[in-house]
Parts: structure tokens; sequence; C-alpha cells
């Protein structure tokens, strides 16, 4: 019953979200001026602008076009790419592969990676090292992806010639731009994973494991990590989500041919409808991650269905 | 949540003293306002480049507009050029100094906004509690459940990038965060005797809320205001650098970066420099914020959540 409620009751959320994002863009496009004349450029003609706003609609009342506009994100079809005159959902969703290619990976080894890290900081017991490790996560925290990006390309491809820095072609492609993106995850995932362990140590089942005998290894892998990783979760989702706004950037610097070049192209070049795709695919991505994360969640921790 | 936020800005004692360390505990750094050595050097690093942002512009010679194609990429150390040109010739040391300033005055700016915004909302939802608090926290929860950068992205890519349209946005989607800490404050604080004292002389709430509430709630917000400068600073280089923040002519550090990347072998500089500013200020920025407040894990949980 309850799990039935909270389910309906995310997804409601989740709704809302795309609903929002999408809302906002449209009207903002519209309160801007008309697209029309926005993508003839200041010199086209009266007429020219007429026409086109017809073909595209835009001489209709705004609560038309929204309905329209509505109608076609529920049924995916945004229409047509004003610059390359093919289904924007389309052209989109044929990117989607290659971000999700740099997006999973960064996170997946980012998350790993972090796990390895704090669970041998937290045997080592060493606060020298703790301090040293955390104190690189902070910095990197501090530093811009896209610059350590290139930072990266000058070592790795300009100087030592030993790895490409644009396009994908090969797996070799992928080692530069899912180290940058996973760095930074990294960095978070030490943070928050070593706070998780933080808040455990001082509980009353830490101090009776001990009492009763445990060891300090069985201590921290059995009783401490699965608590510690409980708060992971929902950062980690709402995070998985946002990776996809991070991946823009890093896609930029490497030319990877994902969703978010695209993304930022079509800004450029003024192709509204393929930017209004774009972004509805990124939103409901990070909706439907949340929704999973919330649900693994739920399953994970009985105490939240009770709520 | 609400007894870890308090302790975490340093209102309420740490609930187990120092002098007690457990069997199986990591040593913890100690919690210390004074002046440790990492704090001076955060704020070491913040003071060289607000030095560089504030001085600069003095000199005699700044100039970080005038493009000379027959002086492209100077290496620093030039004469006239300290730091050396750029791509068309223009003295890298007063762009950096310039983008600098542009950066801060949209980050702070907007963080302005967002304490005003995130105050008052967790004022009232932690002072008056009931359906206000839902009210409020759903509208946290919503903020929450939108990335920052997608927003961002659409509204620019919509009404066009200006600084105006940054500091609007930003200023209005990055409030949780104080919101948060004002509610728990406010939450902890309204049933002592200094909050209801005061309705016997006939004060009014309002009042009340500004006299011994909002006072108290000052403290733990000012560490987090230097984070969020950081936090901004990186989102609007990040936006600069793909072409939506920041226009030219006028420089910032993520534009620089942009600009430089088509000619990363010929003068690498160009690239790097911008990013070691953006580097010190935001590391500093931040630095000195976590070892003030003593956090631990450095991230925002979720808003309003028990």
């Amino acid at each position: 019953m309850h799990v039935a409620r909270f389910i309906t009751r995310r997804l409601i959320q989740g709704v809302v979200t795309v609903f929002g994002v999408l809302t906002v863009t449209f009207f903002l496009v519209r309160l801007s001026g008309n697209p029309a004349a926005l993508l003839l450029g200041p010199e086209a003609s009266q007429q020219a602008i007429a026409a086109l706003s017809h073909t595209l609609g835009f001489d209709q009342p705004l609560i038309v076009q929204y309905g329209k506009f509505l109608g076609g994100v529920v049924t995916g079809n945004m229409g047509n790419s004003l610059a390359q005159n093919l289904p924007a959902m389309g052209l989109v969703l044929q990117r989607l592969p290659n971000t999700l290619e740099l997006a999973l990976s960064s996170f997946v080894l980012g998350l790993v990676l972090a796990f390895v890290v704090v669970l041998l900081l937290q045997l080592s017991g060493s606060s020298r090292l703790r301090n040293a490790i955390l104190w690189f996560a902070s910095a990197r925290q501090a530093i811009p992806s896209f610059w350590l990006g290139l930072v990266l390309v000058l070592v790795f491809a300009v100087q030592l010639k030993l790895l490409p820095s644009i396009g994908n072609q090969s797996i070799k492609s992928l080692v530069l731009p899912a180290f940058t993106s996973a760095t930074l995850e990294l960095a978070l995932y030490i943070r928050l994973l070593d706070g998780g362990f933080g808040d455990q140590l001082r509980q009353d089942y830490v101090r009776t494991a001990y009492a009763k005998g445990q060891t300090r290894t069985k201590v921290i892998v059995r009783h401490m990590l699965p608590n510690a990783v409980l708060p992971i979760i929902t950062v980690a989702g709402l995070n998985l989500g946002s990776l996809l706004g991070g991946t823009i950037v890093v896609e930029l610097v490497f030319a990877w041919p994902g969703v978010g070049q695209l993304l930022i192209n079509s800004i450029s070049s003024r192709d509204y409808t393929l930017v209004q795709a774009a972004i509805l695919v990124i939103a409901l991505f990070f909706v439907i991650v949340n929704f999973l994360v919330d649900l693994l969640y739920s399953v994970l921790d009985p105490r939240v269905r009770l709520q | 949540m609400t007894d870890i936020a308090i302790n975490e800005t340093g209102l309420a004692p740490d609930p187990a003293p120092e002098s007690a360390p457990r069997l199986g505990d990591t040593p913890r750094r100690k919690r210390r306002l004074g002046l440790s050595p990492s704090l001076i050097v955060a704020l070491a690093l913040v003071l060289i480049v607000v030095l560089m942002i504030v001085v600069i512009p003095f000199l005699p010679g700044y100039d970080p507009l005038t493009q000379d194609l027959t002086k492209r990429f100077l290496l620093p150390g030039s004469p006239g050029h300290l730091l050396g040109t750029d791509q068309l010739g223009r003295d890298m040391l007063d762009r950096l100094a310039l983008a600098g300033r542009t950066s801060l005055s949209i980050a702070i700016p907007a963080v302005a906004v967002n304490i005003v915004i995130g105050v008052l909302l967790g004022l009232f939802a932690g002072y008056f509690g009931g359906w206000l608090d839902n009210v409020i926290s759903a509208l946290a929860d919503i903020q929450l459940a939108i990335p920052i950068m997608l927003l961002l992205i659409a509204i620019v890519s919509a009404i066009g990038p200006s600084e105006i349209t940054l500091i609007v946005v930003i200023g209005l989607t990055n409030w949780v965060g104080y919101a948060r800490v004002s509610r728990a404050t406010a939450w902890q604080l309204r049933e002592r005797e200094f909050m209801w004292a005061p309705k016997t002389h006939g004060a009014s709430r309002p009042w009340i809320m500004r006299k011994h509430l909002l006072p108290n709630v000052i403290p733990s917000l000012a560490v987090l205001v230097p984070f969020d400068i950081g936090v901004i600073i990186l989102l609007e280089a990040a936006l600069s650098y793909l072409g939506l923040g920041i226009q030219a002519p006028t420089p910032s550090w993520g534009g620089m970066i942009k600009d430089g990347q088509a000619y990363l072998s010929l003068s690498p500089l160009t690239t790097v420099l911008p990013g070691i500013m953006l580097f010190m200020l935001v590391a500093g920025l931040q630095f000195a914020s976590q070892r003030l407040t003593g956090e631990r894990d450095g991230v925002r949980q979720d808003a309003f959540s028990q």
C-alpha cells in the first residue's frame, strides 16, 4: 500500500519536473520574439518572416501552439529540425548512445573507485592519508572540467601523442573524456562516502560490535559499510541525472558526438525544435534516473516507505 | 537532519567531545576556528586574485581590449606584457583581471538574491511551520529536482545570453542551501524564551523575526556564502565556455579558455592561465569556507528531508 503511494507520488513529481522545464522553455522562446524572425536573421523581409511564421505555426494563438507542443511531447513528435529538416527527436536519439556511453562509464568508474579508496582509507585508519585524499577531492571540485579536459589534451594528445583528443572512433577516444568526468564523480563520492562513514563512527551499534569482540575489518565492511552507503544513493541519483548536464561541457571539449554537443550547436544555429527535443531527452533522463533511484532506496531502506 | 544541519554550521556544540575517542574512531579533524595553516593558504589564494582584480585596472598601460595582430601569442615576460598576449594580441594579465571582475560581478549579486530568497523562505517555514512549511519545502524539492545547468541552458537558449539573465536565473535557482539552514535555526529557536518573551510587550511576529531570529541565522549563513560564490563562478565559467554566458568582447575566464582552445598546441598558456585563476579563486573560497564550517562531507544533502 505504502509502496504504491510512494511510487505514485514520485511519478507525479517527475512528470511535473519535465512539464515545468518544457513549459519554461516554450514560453521563453515565444516571449523573446518571433522565432521565425530570429531564425531568418535581422536582414529578412517582413514577407519572408510572415511566410515562415505561417509554415511553422507561429501565427496561431499562443495557447493553440502550446497545446500542439504538449501533444508533440506526449507522442514524441517534436517537429522537424529547422536546419536539417529531419525529425528532431530522431536526431537526438541517434546521439543518445554516445552520451550514455560517456556519462555511464564516468559514473561507474568514479563510484567504484570511490568505494575502493574510502574503504582502504577506513581500514588503514591513517588520518594523514585521509586528509590528503579529501584535499585532492575538494581541489578537483574547484577545477572546471572543461579546463581539466583541455590540459589533459595538451599533455596526452598534443605533447605525448598517446591518445586521440576528438571524436569517438575507438575505445581509446573514450579515455580522456571519461577520465575528465570520472575524476569529478570520484571526488564527490569520496567526500560523500567519507562523510557517511564519519556519521556511523559514533553510533551505538558500532560500539556494540566492537564490544562483542568483532574485528575492525568486519565492523567496517559488514556493519558500517551498508549504513554509510544509504545516504549516497539519493545523491548518486540526483547526480547521475545532472551528470548529463556536466557531460554537455565535456562533450564540447572533446568534440564528442553526443546530445550535449548537438544541443549547443543547435542553440548557436537557432534550431529551436532541435533544442527543445534535446532538452526534453535530458530532462526525461534525469527524471527517470531519479525515479529508479527512489525505488531502489525504498527497497533497500524500509523506513522510507513508512514515512 | 535538523540537528546535523545545526552542528555543521557551528551553532551547537559537537555532541561527542573530542576528549573521548572511542575504539575504532579514525582521528577526526579538530574543530578550530583559529587561523590554521590551510585556512591561511586558502585566504591567501583569494587575496591574490582579488588584489589582481582590484589593482591591475589602475596600473598604467591597462588595456584588456585593444587588439594588435602584430603581437599575437607573445610569451610571458615580453616588454609591456607580463603574462604575454592572446590570439588577438591583447594583454593576458589585463584580460585575466577584467575577466575576474566580470565573474564576481555576476556571482556576488546572484548570491545576494539567493540569500534574500533563501533566508526569507527558510525563516518563515521554520518559524511558522504548518502548511507554510509544507509549501516552502515543496518549492525547495521542485527546485532541487531540476538540474540547474539544464535550466540555465534552456533559458539562455531561449532569451539569449546576458549578465542580467545569468544573475536572475542563478539567483532564483540556488537558494535551497540558505533556506535549509535558516529553517533549521528558526525551528530550533522558536520555543526559546527570547523568542516569545517580546510578545508580552506586544511585539509583532515579523519584528521578533527581524530582531531576534535573523541575527542568530547570519553567522551560520556567512560561511556558506564563499562556498556558493565559488560554485556560481564555476557555473558562469562553464556557460561562458559553451558560449552562453559572457559574450565577447567582454573577457571571461570561461570565454578565454574557449577562444584559446583553437590554439592549444600553438600557445597553451592562453588556455591554461584562465583555468589557474579560476582554480585559485574557487579553491580559495571553498577551502576557506570548509575550514570555517569544519564540515566533513561538503555536499548539500536534499533540502528539507528529515
